[in-house]
């Protein structure tokens, strides 16, 4: 059984296709990452399978139940049993942070609620602010809160939609890490929308790639790095690489040498190799690729370098800190592992 | 993002109710003008002298709304935007004229200055009374707009002014005109003050027809004139408006104000000083001086009218917030054909005087409602007809600038759209219900055409009061009943401004 | 900082509640007493009228009214609930509830108004022995409706400014008065007075002398009391009012303090018009026997004595004399015009705006 799952789900807004031929499914106590550049679509999926919109085509189902099908909703909103955690938490200003937190449940006077509450507070690790206002904390808090409130009830799945865009970058990671735990703790399933693969890659267990309103790829972070079945996913997964190479089976020749395929190719082809995978080659090979280093990037625990190459093209290395060469040094390249390459 | 749901049965129904009482007056001015018969009622309107007392009215209306759009932008901007000290009470002053009616203000310019007569006299006592109506709403809008937006203009190498004109006001451009439309209807209904300024328009003219033609069918007909009139200025107002859109931006924080020094206010503080002296201080002034000047007072007399006020203008206000409420979320939240309608009805019989208002009142009543009729609840009805569209629109507005997300969340966590209505949507926009509240009751506190049709045999309100001793010119009797209605209408008026423009938005 | 918290809301709820609950049920206390409908009705009045409320709409100010009203109900037992509006408006509001009105007696402060609701048919034909109580031309035509007290209209003039005040209405135009005449343009006596003017002369005719009036740069006030006192003041040398307000300054600040005097032009035109107040009984009335009693009241000795004392203005029942220092209604030699004619008073204020002395 699946708790969520989306069938050749369509929708357009006033004669614009939104999205085409959405499918996916979403296992039950995973984290499933929706990637996508912003404006694609991701929000409109969130509200198709929240209810507030009805796909003009298509099915969704929710615990294998049929919720809306070709235009008709079957389920309303509030009998869907999806929770919403939205861009800035929306916490009730109204309310106190356990008044928040209880919203969802019957009967909120209850101890069996009042339990429920001090439950989700843990999870979230916001035992003492039972009784705050929502604007009495911090951003991140208010995050949590609201993941609590949206887990309370026990919902078959909790959207989060780009949770942490309204964070600073430093607390970002930090909050980010919370929330991921208090999932897993609460072996709840999630579908989690961003537009940055970092968080997608790092927090999720799936990642459902969106692209010009269809799914480019469905698969593990590993899976969607390692192996991008098309240029735009690679391109949009990670930092890409590009240079022209003419394939010949397994191997690819191009500006960075003879590169090794990880998909046998022939003919005109794109290699892409991640910036990771260029290193500073310091056994004086004349057969090593050569370059003049035209910009750098210093990122304290690692860098960039941008390197022009004989032929013109321009790639990106990382390197480690203290191994960065100055602007306008000669240096050798390699390439370690395999390359990617699309015709 | 615009809701296009159907809208459910709770909300539908009392937004029906709310039609049909607005428009009571319609239907009892089509049925009396046409008792004549059509061809009258065309031949009645279509006089050449109808033509120069509508354009007389347009020409005042125009006027005084130009005028409350500029006075009431720049004091909005002095109480948000200027770092002078006890901003709160500059708001309340500079609320107060809402505290006091039109025909008051008028009596104690015209018995101050006796030549202070014709239309400018008429227009500036209308400006003094009804430039609140924009200053709350800008006020309320300047401290919730992104003051980024002017600097990232100065950066740009915008002057002071400069973004003023072309960043600011943009963003407060839709407070502007919605208080805009409010005045301006408010000056083409207006009898109190025109008739003690002695200007002819379109109103003195209806009630010419009552007073001294004595011919009701007549005066129905040109009635009519002010619906089509005010249905114009409704559409005017929303083409210029737009849809109103969502609020875009932050969450619970709130946005940070910049302060200009008082060297820079120092032009809008003459503007300032001369609201509240002139709007403010020379009603005041005269009944204070009247109520000196006067005989023993009758304190239980007054003290009586004062619950009689007090009680009339709470249940006003109670009435026409329960029926402006569902109207309200409808409009806000289900945007469409039937709720563009529903709007647009609810504001058209705003033009009315209220002598129409009260005798469609008594039309129906006589017929239908025999036991209510002069009793309280039928006056009250009458009052909310006037009144219904002020809450409909604070409301609204309130509920338009609260985010729909929370409405997602509420019904995410299993709250069905109706009951989320009430856990969710109606307690964040207390704040516009209290403001919209607020107007019914200084409404029905000041109100006097429909009140003195209307009310039970025997009972005095501090308007009625004020209407008795002046028609025998007995200004020391007015004096105490003058300054009480004020006193009690300074309440809700210092409720609406502060609840306006000081609250939290989310 | 305002944050509205479900606690406060439901604070503000119950205050609300208890509240509007409490103004309920105090102020639904302000119904009238109930109706009991007269059964007994017998034509020489011996039935026991005691304890039966009358329905007025009054025209006329409450402060005038009230005590003779109070006056009434300690004599006759009978119970009045007045309705104070003005005059117009209160026949519009009789017009429009028919015969449903709950009104028993309409009591109006011009004759124009009682002929609006007279032609409607709402106004009972009053029975002979109040009929005979006034000269036919102070009750309309038809027997429905009875003036209860007279206003002439005079010039007031200034003693010392002025030693011969003008004969008759066209030496109001004389340029000698130029710019030193007051009057009200929205007090409805001098609109009534015009219109007689239009009834009198004919609508030319009257045009051609508001014009020469106009051309003389009459000085506009708000009200007659108003005129009055700037006549005294000297502000201006003549005005153009009702008797009675000079009298109304005498008993206020004495006779030394006054050197304004009325002057009655006494010449059948309209200058000389009589005004009246006057009263009607509703058809739709189910109280007509104390209704009635209430007119007989007013056009009694003690309710004519009232108006003459109170406001000094002209009784209408022989045997009642007006205040002494007044002309006879007969010395006033008012023109011989059916006062119901002084209906059209919008076609006067039409022609006023025309001209330009209505408003600026």
């Amino acid at each position: 059984m699946s708790a969520l799952e989306l069938r050749g789900v369509s929708h357009s807004f006033e004669d614009t296709p939104v999205l085409h031929e959405i499918g996916f499914s979403v296992s039950p106590g995973t984290i499933t990452a929706l990637l996508g550049p912003s404006g694609v679509g991701k929000t409109t999926l969130l509200r198709i399978i929240c209810g507030f919109e009805t796909p003009q085509r298509g099915i969704v189902t929710i615990n294998d139940r049929i919720v809306a099908r070709d235009g008709e909703s079957l389920v309303a909103p509030e009998h869907r049993g999806v929770g919403l955690v939205p861009q800035e938490g929306a916490l009730f200003p109204h309310l106190t942070v356990a008044e928040n937190i209880a919203f969802g449940l019957q009967r909120r006077r209850s101890s069996i609620t009042r339990q429920r509450v001090q439950q989700m507070l843990q999870l979230v690790d916001l035992a003492e602010s039972a009784d705050r206002w929502p604007h009495e904390l911090s951003g991140g808090m208010q995050q949590r809160v609201a993941l609590a409130r949206a887990l309370a009830p026990n919902p078959a799945i909790v959207l989060l939609d780009e949770p942490f865009a309204s964070l600073d970058a430093a607390l970002r990671v930090t909050v980010r890490t919370e929330i991921v735990d208090a999932l897993r703790r609460s072996g709840a399933t999630a579908l989690w929308v961003t537009h940055d693969q970092q968080e997608a890659l790092s927090c999720a267990d799936e990642v459902v790639v969106l692209l010009d309103r269809r799914i480019a790829q469905h698969g593990t972070p590993v899976d969607l790095y390692r192996s991008p079945l098309t240029r735009s996913v690679a391109e949009f997964v990670g930092e890409a690489v590009r240079v022209r190479g003419v394939a010949n089976g397994a191997h690819a020749s191009s500006a960075l040498g003879e590169l090794s395929l990880t998909q046998p190719l022939h003919g005109e082809v794109t290699v892409i190799v991640r910036p990771e995978q260029i290193e500073l080659d310091d056994t004086h090979n004349p057969q090593s690729p050569q370059g003049r280093v035209i910009a750098t990037r210093f990122y304290g625990h690692d860098g960039e370098i941008d390197v022009r190459l004989h032929n013109g093209e321009v790639v990106v290395a990382r390197l480690h800190a203290r191994l960065l060469p100055t602007v306008g040094s000669d240096i050798a390249l390699r390439v370690i592992g395999q390359a990617l390459a699309f015709a | 993002m615009t809701r296009l749901l159907r809208a459910p049965v709770a909300l539908a129904a009392p937004a029906l109710l709310a039609v049909i009482v607005a428009l009571v007056p319609l239907v009892y001015l089509l049925d009396t003008s046409l008792q004549r018969g059509l061809q009258s009622v065309v031949s009645e309107i279509f006089l050449s002298q109808t033509a120069t007392l509508v354009a007389r009215s347009l020409a005042l209306t125009v006027v005084v709304t130009l005028a409350c759009a500029i006075v009431g932008t720049i004091n909005a901007w002095f109480v948000v935007r200027s770092s002078v000290p006890l901003r709160a009470l500059w708001l309340m002053l500079l609320s107060m004229p809402l505290a006091i009616p039109s025909y008051l203000s008028a009596f104690a310019w015209i018995t101050w200055i006796p030549s202070f007569n014709g239309f400018f006299g008429a227009a500036l006592v209308l400006t003094l009374a009804s430039y609140p109506y924009v200053m709350l709403p800008v006020a309320a809008m300047l401290r919730n707009a992104d003051p980024q937006l002017e600097d990232v203009a100065r950066s740009l190498g915008v002057g002071v002014f400069g973004a003023l004109m072309r960043v600011t006001l943009r963003q407060i451009a839709p407070a502007i005109w919605a208080g805009s439309l409010l005045v301006a209807l408010y000056v083409v209904s207006d009898f109190g003050a025109v008739a003690v300024m002695r200007i002819e328009t379109f109103t003195w003219v209806i009630y010419g027809a009552y007073r001294a033609g004595f011919d009701p069918t007549r005066a129905a007909t040109l009635s009519l004139v002010l619906i089509a009139i005010a249905l114009l200025l409704v559409v005017v107002e929303r083409r210029v408006r737009g849809r109103t859109a969502q609020r875009v931006g932050a969450g619970t924080a709130r946005v940070s104000i910049r302060r200009s020094p008082l060297s820079v206010a120092l032009p809008a503080l003459l503007v300032v000083v001369g609201s509240v002296g002139f709007g403010v201080g020379v009603p005041v002034v005269s009944s204070i001086t009247w109520m000196r000047n006067g005989s023993a007072i009758n304190w239980s007399e007054v003290w009586s009218t004062i619950g009689a006020s007090f009680g009339v203008g709470a249940l006003t206000g109670g009435a026409t917030v329960l029926l402006a409420l569902p109207v309200g979320i409808l409009i806000a939240r289900f945007k469409g054909r039937l709720t563009d309608f529903t709007e647009g009805a609810v504001y058209v019989t705003h033009s009315l005087p209220g002598i129409v208002v009260a005798l469609s009142v008594v039309y129906f009543g006589i017929s239908f409602a025999r036991p209510l009729y002069q009793q309280i609840p039928l006056l009250v009805f009458g009052q909310m007809i006037i009144f219904l569209p002020l809450v409909v629109g604070s409301v609204r507005t309130s509920i338009e600038q609260s985010r729909t997300v929370y409405e997602d969340v509420s019904r995410s966590l299993g709250t069905s759209r109706m009951k989320t209505i009430f856990r969710v949507t109606i307690p964040l926009a207390t704040p516009g219900i209290a403001a919209g509240g607020a107007l019914a009751v200084l409404g029905a506190v000041k109100e006097l055409p429909t009140t003195l049709i209307l009310r039970p045999t025997g009972l005095d309100t501090l308007a009625t009061s004020i209407w008795k001793y002046s028609s025998v010119s007995d200004f020391g009797a007015i004096g105490p009943y003058a300054v009480a209605l004020m006193l009690l209408a300074a309440l809700p008026t210092a409720i609406l401004s502060t609840v306006t423009v000081l609250k939290v938005v989310r | 900082m305002y944050v509205f918290t479900r606690r406060t809301n439901r604070r503000i709820r119950n205050a609300a509640i208890a509240a509007v609950t409490a103004m309920a049920l105090t102020s639904c206390g302000g119904s009238s007493a109930d109706d009991t409908s007269d059964t007994a009705v017998a034509q020489d009045g011996t039935a026991d009228l005691r304890g039966q409320t009358i329905t007025i709409y009054s025209g006329r100010s409450e402060t005038l009214m009230a005590p003779l009203f109070t006056q009434f109900t300690k004599d006759t037992g009978i119970i009045v609930d007045a309705r104070y509006g003005d005059s117009g408006e209160m026949a519009a509001l009789i017009l429009t509830e028919g015969d449903k009105s709950p009104a028993d007696v309409y009591f109006s402060q011009d004759a124009g108004a009682l002929g609006a609701v007279e032609d409607a048919g709402l106004l009972a034909t009053l029975p002979d022995d109040i009929t005979t109580l006034v000269e036919p031309q102070y009750r309309s035509t038809n027997n429905q409706w009875i003036a209860t007290s007279g206003r002439a209209r005079v010039v007031v003039y200034n003693t010392e400014l002025v030693a011969t005040p003008p004969a008759s209405l066209d030496e109001l135009l004389d340029p000698q008065w130029k710019g030193k005449i007051g009057y009200a343009p929205s007090n409805a006596s001098w609109q009534s007075f015009v219109t007689a003017l239009r009834v009198t002369r004919g609508e030319d005719a009257a045009r051609t002398w508001l014009e020469g009036f106009a051309a003389n740069q009459p000085v506009a006030f708000e009200k007659n009391g108003v005129v009055r006192d700037a006549v005294n003041a000297g502000e201006v040398s003549l005005g153009l009012i009702n008797h009675y307000y000079l009298y109304e300054l005498i008993s206020k600040v004495g006779q030394d303090n006054v050197v304004a005097k009325n002057h009655y032009f006494k010449d059948g035109e309209a200058g000389s018009l009589v005004n009246i107040a006057g009263v009607g009984i509703l058809t739709s009335s189910s109280k007509s026997a104390a209704a009635q009693a209430l007119v007989r009241y007013l056009l009694s000795t003690a309710g004519q004595s009232y108006f003459t004392l109170r406001t000094f203005e002209y009784p209408m029942t022989p045997g009642v004399i007006p205040f002494y220092e007044l002309p006879t209604l007969e010395e006033l030699n008012p023109p011989a015009i059916d006062l119901a004619d002084l209906r059209s008073l919008e076609t006067t204020q039409a022609m006023l705006s025309e001209v330009g002395l209505l408003t600026k």
